[in-house]
């Protein structure tokens, strides 16, 4: 199936595919950031002032002023002696990860962490091995095996992409590691700023149906300090990377350990964002009742199980044909039996975006002959 | 984790994993089962393959011996020889 050539943006949630209006399903633009004047003002005013690049990596052209105030920022909004800016999320995990580990040391992967982990984790001349998904027992089993290892990193992510959910089970590990007094690390991937504060934290979902409490989220936040003064402990007595790897992760910045720290000013001026954010509750609520599975998804990213890869590819093209964008999830993305349809709802889709992307759902997957969970019971258009 | 320790337990055993693995009926999976054939393995299978095996059987069995296996059958001979390794 051919990749759809968009041609070009034409309002937030919207873009022209073959020559048509269509719904973007397929954006990771959670805040809708992307299309807001002034960040576009913004892009165009450092071009127009410092070019489009340095043609060169950092330790040769250095920073350009912006990035370098960029990066400045993000020290301050996370309290932080200094940070680093990577281009896309793939290459920070790809980046960070080798800078932690050496060969011989362990690197435990959730089985549903993001190709970026693993790719990142592989090269190293570590070994990786898999947990289960979100099992804690599986991983305690793992960290069992691995008492003569030097280094460990087990890594998980704060939001499972594929499947949309947040990790449970890896709540149970913090305590368990702490007991071992073993250098095992945890560290978190999560795909959008939507958090309270717009850290994307593990404050990025409100605590709701069947997922998370307060309290989980204020041993989750404990626990993170505490791991990421281990990783800057440990890293300082390893080699010249590790120690670059431990400058950018810096120090909390005296009088300002305190918890919560700065918001970022989006999500403290507009918090209209987050709001029309979470109206993915409702359109998964939606599609539960028209008989739809989304497996167990609590998060704007909403996946829709078909169960065969090409069945995947065919629902995808008739969504496309009727305007609707959505991201297939085939193979080796995901297990073939597993394959599905995975839409991420912004901030932002307005209600007639979303109430066209049900309704096309709805009638692509009746037409390639999906399986509901329940009978339709009400009438539909 | 111990798991089954008799050969017969042992194949049963792994055939329930391969059908969790690929989400297909157990009748499919005989002896002579090919992972690259009518089993159609990705890669990504492999690996949840991979992680219920070491899981149920306590046993290291890493990717790089379980890449090259091609049948069910054979894939019960190398677990077996694991676990009879172990005892």
């Amino acid at each position: 199936m051919p990749v759809p050539e968009l041609e070009r943006n034409l309002e937030p949630g919207w873009v022209s595919a073959d020559g048509r209006r269509a719904v973007t399903l397929i954006a990771n633009d959670y805040l809708a950031l992307s299309s807001d004047s002034r960040v576009r003002a913004g892009a165009r005013d450092a071009v127009d002032r410092l070019g489009t690049s340095r043609c060169a990596s950092p330790p040769a052209g250095r920073y350009t002023p912006v990035v370098s105030k960029l990066r400045r920022q993000l020290a301050v909004f996370l309290d932080r002696d200094a940070a680093i800016v990577f281009s896309t999320g793939y290459h920070t995990n790809v980046g960070s990860i080798p800078a932690l580990m050496q060969p011989g040391d362990l690197v435990v992967c959730d089985l549903f962490d993001h190709a970026s982990i693993i790719d990142g984790a592989r090269p190293l001349g570590a070994e990786v091995r898999f947990m289960r998904h979100d099992d804690a027992e599986h991983l305690e089993q793992l960290l069992s095996g691995a008492r003569d290892r030097r280094r460990t990193l087990v890594v998980l992510e704060g939001i499972y992409s594929a499947e949309g959910r947040h990790r449970a089970a890896a709540g149970a590990v913090p305590g368990r590691e702490r007991g071992r007094g073993r250098s095992s690390w945890l560290m978190k991937r999560t795909p959008s700023g939507c958090s309270e504060r717009g850290r994307g934290s593990c404050r990025a979902l409100r605590p709701a149906r069947g997922g998370g409490s307060d309290r989980w989220d204020d041993e989750q936040v404990a626990w993170e300090r505490r791991w990421l003064r281990r990783v800057r402990c440990e890293s300082r007595r390893g080699p010249a990377a590790q120690r670059a790897f431990a400058d950018l992760l810096g120090r909390p910045r005296a009088g300002q350990r305190r918890r919560g720290g700065r918001r970022a000013r989006f999500v403290r001026d507009e918090p209209e964002r987050r709001e029309r954010l979470w109206r993915a509750d409702r359109r998964r609520a939606e599609l539960v009742d028209r008989g739809f599975e989304t497996m167990g998804s609590c998060t704007t990213v909403i996946p829709l199980p078909v169960g065969d890869p090409g069945l995947t590819l065919a629902l995808t093209q008739r969504l496309r044909h009727a305007g609707v964008l959505v991201c297939p999830a085939i193979p080796p993305m995901v297990k073939s039996h597993l394959s599905r349809i995975r839409m991420h709802v912004t901030a932002a889709h307005g209600d007639d975006a979303l109430d066209q992307a049900t309704e096309a759902i709805d009638a692509a997957a009746a037409g390639v002959g999906v399986k509901r969970v329940i009978a339709v019971t009400r009438g539909r258009a | 984790m111990t798991g089954p320790a008799t050969a017969g337990s042992i194949e049963e055993t792994l055939r329930g994993l391969v059908v969790d693995a690929l989400g297909i009926p157990p009748q499919l999976i005989v002896r002579d089962a090919a992972f690259d054939g009518e089993l159609a393995m990705d890669s990504l299978s492999l690996i949840a393959l991979q992680v219920e095996v070491e899981r149920v059987f306590g046993i290291d069995c890493p990717a790089e011996e379980m890449r090259p296996l091609r049948r069910f059958r054979e894939l019960v001979t190398l677990v077996e020889g694991k676990v009879a390794e172990q005892r």
